[in-house]
């Protein structure tokens, strides 16, 4: 067990609709191990967020959707835990980034007051202390002027900044594990390599396990070890990255290799 | 290209903007203060006839200002815009508003189809408007432009929210054709679609320039999707065009610091990738406050004492297909 933080056993996730249900995770199975990032690779609606959504337990529950399976936490099963004690569990333990920082933002209050309310809600530090702190997290993100980034609102904000703050509140409790659903899909490739670059580097610091979803093959080869591939709501395989990128064994590994459009090696 | 006849390399490109400058009234803009927002400054580049010209950059670089400046949603502060209509160039009429001949697909396609009308009607539209052909036979049209980008019949009845992403795409372009353009711009229209689907349609593109030698000018943020089909590549960085070329020139042999970058920050799905990746230092400044000299100089790792002060002028790289487009920067490296 030691060599595992996070287990996710036998999960299964179906939406409920008009007539029958539509299976979106098939009774997959895997593990987090502390420390690493362990990409979740695949099409769009293959199944990726559905996962991290459930793992997070942020599914709506019947008549939504359906989940079923076990995920271990250090041993502790999420599914079978109260709503109280999930919300102990979601930001302090487990926390989540999302693919669009402008929804995942309030619009009606500044950077500071949403970092501060997070603090909060997790950790007992006096006003100064929480402000200390959430001027540190934007400082280890590399903002130039936390002072005045911490009075701005969203709207103020690059796609970059903005995702850069989600990261910072996501960690500022130091979670054990992050959950990233394609955090930098929606940026430009030069602000996308400096911010996983800091993500990896803010996440190894708080000594957090991050599961980074991608549809970006490249993205994955970049910031992970090992990872898995998901088509149709299952797992169809599950490698460390060089391996996969050389020798994928599914055909569907193949066909998403084939597809990324970066593997013509004769541009350097 | 090499298919092409040298001929058409000399010809006068189909379309050409020359020292293009597009504003906006800046969010700070008081009547007193009157702070104009600089989009756009002093492009100047031409679309080869059959060509794919990509344009590159980071958001808010001034590529969509262009592309709203040349189908006129937006007035340009200075510059010309000349469009060669290879049917009629002696419609002095169709060279000053040539909405037929450019049409434009959108980055959000959902958004670019109304909700209410079934895509069949939509791509209809254009026929309607324009006048072309007889009405008897526009359903037949209609049919034809589907099938031409893959959307089946039975599809043409549908709603947009019942299509996926890249059909939907795909029904934009079959609107956009169903006007007969000979340019059609691009602006971010693959940005939502992932990989497979994304090859298709570059696929579709790369097929209506070699076999209807349509035109395209393609605007992307990502580098991966010009250079898998673009001829020739234009390099933005806040509203200057710091690179243009050839693209496999470009991309082999970039020139500018900044291209360089933009490369060097493409992820790449090779094995021993781990870390590789390099992005560039801080935000791109506010285009309401470019620093003075070459506006790259506050990101740029090679830059010298002149760049802090005096703007770059255009340097042509010597190449052997100076007979096309020419490689050419913008920036003090490459200055005698």
């Amino acid at each position: 067990m030691s060599d595992t933080l996070l287990s996710v056993r036998d999960l299964a996730v179906s939406y409920m609709g008009s007539g029958q249900d539509a299976p979106a995770v098939d009774h997959i199975s895997f593990d987090i191990r502390p420390g690493e990032t362990l990409g979740l690779v695949g099409q769009s609606g293959c199944g990726k967020s559905t996962t991290a959504l459930a793992i997070l337990r942020l599914l709506e529950g019947p008549p939504g959707a359906k989940a079923s399976g076990q995920i271990l936490l250090q041993g502790r099963d999420l599914m079978t835990l109260d709503e109280a004690t999930m919300n102990q569990i979601r930001g302090r333990e487990v926390s989540m980034i999302f693919q669009d920082p402008m929804t995942a933002l309030d619009p009606v209050f500044n950077v500071g007051q949403q970092l501060r309310q997070v603090i909060a809600r997790h950790r007992k530090l006096n006003p100064d202390a929480a402000d200390a702190l959430a001027t540190q997290m934007l400082e280890r993100m590399q903002i130039a002027d936390p002072e005045s980034t911490l009075r701005a609102y969203p709207h103020q904000l690059s796609g970059g900044m903005r995702q850069r703050i989600i990261i910072a509140m996501a960690l500022v409790c130091q979670p054990k594990v992050l959950l990233a659903d394609e955090p930098t899909t929606a940026l430009d490739v030069t602000t996308q390599a400096s911010i996983l670059q800091q993500l990896a580097q803010l996440a190894g610091d708080c000594g957090a396990a991050t599961l980074l979803i991608s549809h970006d093959l490249g993205v994955i080869a970049n910031n992970c070890d090992r990872c898995l591939v998901m088509y149709r709501g299952r797992i169809v395989e599950s490698a460390a990255v060089d391996d996969l990128l050389a020798s994928p064994s599914h055909h569907h590994s193949r066909a998403l290799i084939e597809n990324s459009g970066q593997n013509a090696d004769e541009y350097r | 290209m090499n298919t092409d006849s040298p001929a058409t390399h000399i010809a006068t490109p189909l379309l050409t903007v020359e020292d293009l400058t597009v504003e906006y009234a800046g969010a700070a803009a008081t009547r007193r203060t009157k702070a104009r927002f600089k989009a756009v400054r002093g492009v100047s580049f031409g679309i080869r006839a059959g060509s794919i010209f990509g344009l590159v950059g980071e958001s808010g670089c001034g590529k969509s200002s262009i592309a709203r400046a040349i189908v006129q949603l937006q007035q340009p502060s200075s510059g010309v815009i000349r469009f060669e209509s290879k049917f009629d160039e002696s419609h002095e009429a169709s060279k000053s508003s040539p909405k037929k001949q450019i049409q434009m697909v959108f980055q959000d396609s959902l958004a670019a189809l109304s909700p209410r009308r079934r895509v069949g009607q939509s791509i209809a539209e254009p026929l309607d408007h324009f006048q072309i052909g007889p009405r008897q036979s526009r359903p037949g049209r209609v049919a034809e432009l589907a099938s031409q980008v893959g959307i089946d019949t039975p599809l043409l009845a549908a709603y947009p929210h019942q299509l996926s992403g890249g059909q939907r795409q795909r029904v934009s372009i079959a609107r956009a054709l169903a006007a007969e353009p000979e340019l059609i711009i691009a602006d971010e229209s693959l940005s939502s679609l992932d990989g497979p689907t994304r090859t298709q349609i570059l696929a579709l593109i790369r097929a209506l320039r070699d076999q209807q030698k349509l035109s395209f000018l393609l605007i992307s943020h990502d580098l991966s999707v010009v250079r898998d089909i673009a001829d020739d590549v234009g390099v933005m960085y806040l509203g200057h065009l710091v690179e243009m070329g050839p693209a496999a020139e470009v991309f082999h042999q970039p020139a500018h610091p900044y291209t360089r970058a933009l490369l060097a920050a493409i992820p790449k799905a090779l094995p021993g990738q781990r870390n590789q990746l390099q992005g560039l230092p801080g935000e791109p400044p506010s285009p309401l406050t470019p620093p003075p000299g070459c506006v790259f100089h506050s990101r740029c790792s090679q830059a010298m004492d002149t760049c802090t002060s005096s703007q770059p002028t255009t340097h042509v790289i010597q190449n052997e297909h100076s007979i096309q487009i020419k490689h050419q920067v913008n920036c003090f490296l490459h200055s005698e």
